[in-house]
């Protein structure tokens, strides 16, 4: 009897510590947050479960009228679970005839003992993946991959850019696709992913990346391109620039450079190809950048255009440099007017060292945004180059050549944007190429913004004046256009010579024309670019731009002066015409 | 039991007394049967334990299929979900490719050739006309971006209700299986 009761107490007693070391355990597991069954549950779904960064589809690039630029597209890589196949002979020739694999090789890979096997080792289209999807193998494991693909090939590719590999991830490069990279990838989530067949692991789908629309308007980008390409071929030039923007808002219409790449096979393109020139191109302006200079003499109100300046020889000697004019000729006794109509040299080196003198000159330069970049909103900007009075390599002979564009660098888009300012009323809008983000139901618009007023909108008004003549009467007249009054300026850029460094080489040239119209009532900006041609540009980019306009007015609504006199007679508002 | 006369009673315990005297100081006499006061009936004995060893039986069945129900129910519904999961995906996939195939097919060149061949060519400036319209403006207002409130997240779920919703969803699934007619 006591026996028993001992015997009895004795499992009692060892029930007892049993439950307080359990519950003692426990208590431990509260009190320094060690939760076992978490751990063990994470333990036993390392081996069926795993987890992977799951990318949202990157958002999608349209143009200002919702035409579709960058696109997603879809590859599948096919794979395995092995340990899910009974009849490995049928599964891998079934496999196989839907992959048109190697049957031996996907016998191999579903014989074997790894949880996962990859059978295609490029990605297959929608089609193939449907097909495999049909066969309804329960140990196959068809993986999406995404693809980004431009519908419009070469279209626009400086400015929309690509989207290529970073080690194993995906980002945008050069243009909108780098500039907007965070906006268009969005945001990465982890997720679980079940080996078990009939495990639904429901996680929630990352929000898709922003959609951006552009500024751009695809059908005035393709005539730019085309332009480009005609007169490329026309003039003999190795390369260009078009660039059309709306100086009233700084938006950018077309962005047009050739060479150009195809962004769908971008690894076949040189890193000179794909390097946008509108942006990141220097180059000494030239002649174009005359206006700059006119605009800050007049600025100052130390001239004004009945002013004249005397041409008594040929050339002027500046800190140890002859200035000469483009046709190495004296003109005598020329106005104000005639500096930029007849685009002397020896006019805007006089504006420049006897009106303005370098601090003014150089001040004013900044005021322009010289060597500075615009901020425009694509990746890869240049700021050019401007030395001055007091940097190490600046001399008193760059006051005179700054002063016709030489010895100094901008970008194709800084040197629009200088005009623009004269087009806006002496307001310079920021350049853009974003209209808008589109983030799910959500859109955020670009506010177009004044960035600088380099000059006064009196001033901007009379240099457009003597803009209109330089079109109507001077070295731009081949940029006419019969019905529009248009305001321009030629500039011929001379360029390094690449076999004799150190000089200027003696027959090629940076051709271009800056322009815009209606003069009174501007509605467009253009910049036309030619690069290594043998001639001036007034008879190379000054025709390019005609006959890029006589089409431009067509796409963009724009009314001849004597339709715009008619529609204001009858009482429209003429303003408001052409904005697209 | 039935009444036993007084006299028999007293003869019953004297017996007993004898038996369980004898039994204290007669070893032979302990191993006499002890014979039950109400003897127990033949059969009684294992039909209790068979009719336990039945009734467990049964609530382990009852439990083990309600539990392979469960789980048939379950692993069809994961399977459901991840073909409409499938299926959402690849219609969202097959929308962007179809989107992106739209655009490769509205191309200019593309369009631009399907024009010639019926007969368009592109228009010039003289061609075009400029009607003044009143009350149109085709500068349209830059909708303004706007900023939906931020949803404030309150827990205020009662025990009462959270009961309640438990015993909703065993009600549901209880329905659904007999609807389905029992069939897991």
């Amino acid at each position: 009897m006591r026996a028993s009761l001992n015997r009895r107490l004795s499992l009692l007693t060892f029930v007892l510590v049993i439950t307080g070391i359990l519950l003692f355990a426990r208590l431990t597991s509260f009190q320094f947050q060690l939760d076992m069954a978490a751990y063990l549950q994470r333990l036993a779904s390392s081996n069926y479960r795993t987890i992977n960064d799951r990318f949202p589809e990157r958002g999608r690039i349209f143009d200002r009228n919702g035409e579709l630029l960058a696109a997603n597209t879809t590859e599948y890589r096919i794979g395995i679970s092995p340990a899910y196949i009974s009849d490995k002979a049928r599964f891998a020739r079934a496999l196989a005839e839907a992959l048109g694999e190697d049957e031996e090789r996907i016998l191999r890979l579903a014989s074997s003992r790894a949880p996962y096997e990859l059978v295609t080792r490029q990605p297959v289209s929608a089609e193939v993946a449907q097909k495999v999807a049909r066969l309804n193998l329960l140990a196959v494991i068809i993986d999406p991959e995404p693809k980004r693909i431009y519908p419009h090939n070469s279209l626009a590719a400086h400015a929309i850019g690509f989207v290529g590999w970073e080690g194993h991830l995906r980002r945008g490069y050069v243009g909108v696709e780098g500039g907007y990279n965070d906006d268009l990838a969005g945001q990465s989530r982890l997720t679980e992913r079940s080996h078990i067949p009939f495990e639904a692991i429901l996680g929630e789908q990352p929000p898709p990346g922003r959609d951006i629309y552009l500024t751009i308007d695809r059908s005035i980008q393709h005539l730019a391109e085309s332009e480009l390409y005609d007169a490329i071929n026309r003039y003999g030039a190795t390369g260009g620039t078009i660039l059309i923007m709306n100086p009233r808002t700084g938006e950018v219409l077309a962005m047009a450079s050739y060479p150009t790449f195809d962004p769908n096979v971008y690894f076949r393109a040189s890193k000179e190809t794909i390097r946008n020139p509108a942006i990141s191109d220097t180059y000494e302006p030239g002649s174009v950048f005359k206006i700059v200079t006119a605009a800050l003499a007049l600025e100052s109100g130390k001239v004004s255009e009945d002013s004249t300046y005397y041409e008594g020889s040929p050339f002027r000697t500046v800190g140890g440099r002859r200035i000469y004019n483009w046709d190495r000729a004296a003109h005598g006794s020329q106005s104000f007017v005639d500096i930029l109509v007849h685009s002397w040299n020896l006019g805007t080196t006089w504006l420049a060292v006897d009106v303005l003198g370098p601090t003014e000159f150089y001040e004013g330069l900044r005021r322009f945004g010289v060597g500075q970049p615009t901020g425009i909103d694509l990746e890869g900007e240049a700021a050019g180059i401007l030395r001055l009075p007091n940097d190490l390599y600046w001399s008193d002979s760059d006051l005179a050549t700054n002063s016709f564009g030489q010895g100094l660098t901008v970008t194709p888009i800084q040197m629009l944007s200088f005009v623009n300012a004269i087009a806006n009323g002496g307001q310079m809008m920021q350049p853009h190429v974003r209209l808008k983000t589109v983030d799910g139901d959500r859109e955020y618009y670009a506010v177009p913004t004044a960035i600088r007023t380099p000059i006064s909108a009196d001033v901007a008004r009379r240099i457009t004046d003597i803009m209109v003549q330089v079109v109507n009467i001077g070295e731009g007249k081949q940029a006419r256009v019969p019905g529009y009054t248009i305001a321009g300026k030629t500039g011929t850029a001379q360029i390094y010579c690449a076999t004799c460094p150190g000089l200027y080489d003696p027959e090629l040239s940076i051709a271009t024309f800056v322009g815009f119209l209606p003069a009174d009532e501007p509605r467009v900006s253009i910049l036309v670019k030619l690069d290594k041609v043998g001639r001036f540009a007034s008879e190379t980019a000054a025709p390019a731009f005609a006959q890029l306009v006589k089409r431009l007015v067509v796409l963009m609504n724009i009314p001849t002066d004597a339709q715009r006199a008619e529609l204001r007679a009858q009482g429209g508002d003429t303003s408001l015409i052409a904005k697209r | 039991m039935a009444h036993l006369p007084r006299d028999a009673l007293s003869a019953r315990r004297e017996e007993i007394d004898r038996v369980y005297c004898c039994a204290m100081t007669d070893k032979r006499e302990l191993s006499t049967p002890i014979r039950q006061a109400v003897p127990q009936m033949p059969w009684r004995s294992p039909a209790q334990t068979v009719a336990i060893i039945v009734l467990i039986a049964s609530v382990a069945i009852f439990i083990g299929a309600l539990y392979l129900a469960q789980a048939t129910v379950t692993a069809t519904t994961g399977i459901n979900l991840l073909e409409l999961q499938r299926t959402r995906e690849f219609l969202q996939r097959a929308i962007s490719d179809m989107q992106a195939q739209i655009a490769q097919q509205r191309n200019i060149n593309t369009l631009r050739g399907r024009a010639q061949q019926l007969g368009f060519a592109p228009a010039t400036a003289k061609d075009l006309e400029y009607i003044v319209v009143e009350g149109y403006s085709p500068v349209r207002a830059t909708p303004t971006p706007f900023l939906l409130p931020t949803p404030t997240l309150v827990y205020d779920e009662t025990f009462e209700g959270w009961v309640r919703q438990q015993w909703d969803i065993l009600l549901r699934q209880f329905e659904q299986w007999m609807n389905s007619g029992g069939a897991p």
